[in-house]
């Protein structure tokens, strides 16, 4: 059961989705779903023996495309709707070991093709208003699944933080008649110690107001809002710098760095959104080695972030670890 | 299972549909269609520790 439930007291939609409680949690890597189904083996949820990059539906999804109707009706303030909407599951490889930044640039460069294709075609539903890609890396995030996976919602309703984003964005534009996020890319590029990496179409920054220690920023230099306007050689770059910032990021502790990634581009409910700029960000939760940044009483209660640490000497680090990048395949 | 097939630029979809109702989209590449639409860089990359283990497998 799942139905969308609107907070008055923050403006916001949730949604319940009771039947989250009972999906697979940490299965021994024998069973685990996402991997190929092996003749003779356990049937997974891919019944197939291999596959390059998979997209489908989630088993247990928080929004449907033919939802039930909600348990309770609207009352007065408490309005309640079915949960339209859709949840994806995208495999990133059919090894159940490897994780996005241990794959080569080639089948980086394949899923932004594929994170492209989804986008596309998701903004094309009806109901849908905003296409969010994104990926929980690590138990410290709380992924159930360790199978290298990200997941795709298309909510019908823009999400809250993507539309304090929007409202920033607009009101810069009015007030200055340029694009927010090409002026930070200007700034952080211009002042360069929080640069992590370059290249021609993207760059990798720690930004000024980072509130987790690793808080990874990538944006488009040229002015785009969505997949939809990259150019084939944007695509290319984007898996380039992709590859370049997650493998930084495993050096760091010498281990598999846990991150939420989260793509923020325009939303796809048909209006103009010239304003806003597509960009990723990664929240790491790791502050050292052996220690977490926990959302605690300032974040979680209040809203107000504390770092522990400055993104300027967070920058310096990582840009120390990132080197070339060399694809196998050539023209 | 019901089958749908299409195509984009060496990228290539394959939707089924699970017993389910739910759907499902394979997708496959052309080899010329991973190489990058320019010159590359010739540096050797650094292994990260996962992949040097992933190419051992």
């Amino acid at each position: 059961m799942s139905e969308l439930r609107y907070n008055p007291l923050l403006g916001e939609w949730l949604a319940t989705a009771t039947h989250r409680q009972d999906r697979t949690f940490l299965p021994p890597p024998d069973f685990c779903p996402l991997c190929p189904t092996k003749p003779g083996k356990f049937p997974t949820e891919v019944p197939e023996p291999d596959y390059d990059i998979v997209a489908f539906e989630n088993r247990f999804p928080s929004l449907r495309s033919h939802p039930e109707m909600p348990a309770i009706e609207s009352s007065g303030m408490y309005q309640v709707k079915p949960s339209y909407g859709v949840c994806e599951v995208v495999l990133y490889s059919p090894v159940h070991t490897t994780a996005l930044a241990a794959e080569p640039v080639e089948q980086i460069y394949k899923l932004v093709r594929v994170w492209r294709d989804r986008f596309e075609e998701l903004s094309r539903v009806e109901f849908v208003e905003y296409v969010f890609i994104f990926e929980n890396k690590g138990e410290a995030v709380g992924v159930t699944l360790h199978h290298p996976h990200g997941q795709i919602y298309a909510y019908p309703f823009i999400p809250p933080v993507v539309k304090k984003e929007l409202t920033q964005c607009r009101h810069h534009k009015e007030q200055t008649g340029s694009c927010l996020i090409c002026d930070i890319v200007e700034n952080e590029r211009e002042f360069g110690k929080r640069i992590i990496a370059e290249n021609d179409s993207f760059a990798a920054y720690i930004p000024f107001f980072a509130r987790y220690p690793y808080e990874t920023h990538i944006s488009t230099k040229r002015h785009l809002e969505s997949f939809q306007e990259f150019s084939d050689i944007e695509e290319a770059q984007l898996a380039e710098i992709l590859k370049q910032v997650l493998a930084a990021f495993d050096r760091i502790f010498d281990r598999s760095f846990p991150y939420i990634m989260s793509i923020h581009q325009r939303p796809s409910d048909g209006k103009d959104y010239d304003y806003y700029h597509f960009h990723i960000e990664f929240y790491p939760p790791m502050r050292t080695a052996d220690k977490l940044k926990y959302l605690a009483g300032s974040e979680a209660g209040a809203g107000m972030f504390i770092n522990d640490t400055l993104p300027e000497i967070k920058a310096e680090e990582l840009r120390k670890l990132v080197t070339p990048v060399q694809w196998k395949t050539r023209r | 299972m019901s089958k749908e097939q299409s195509t984009n630029e060496g990228m290539h979809k394959r939707r089924i549909q699970l017993a389910d109702g739910r759907y499902m989209i394979f997708y496959t590449f052309d080899t010329e269609a991973l190489a990058p639409p320019y010159k590359t860089q010739t540096a050797t990359e650094q292994p990260t520790k996962e992949s040097a283990e992933r190419e051992n497998v």
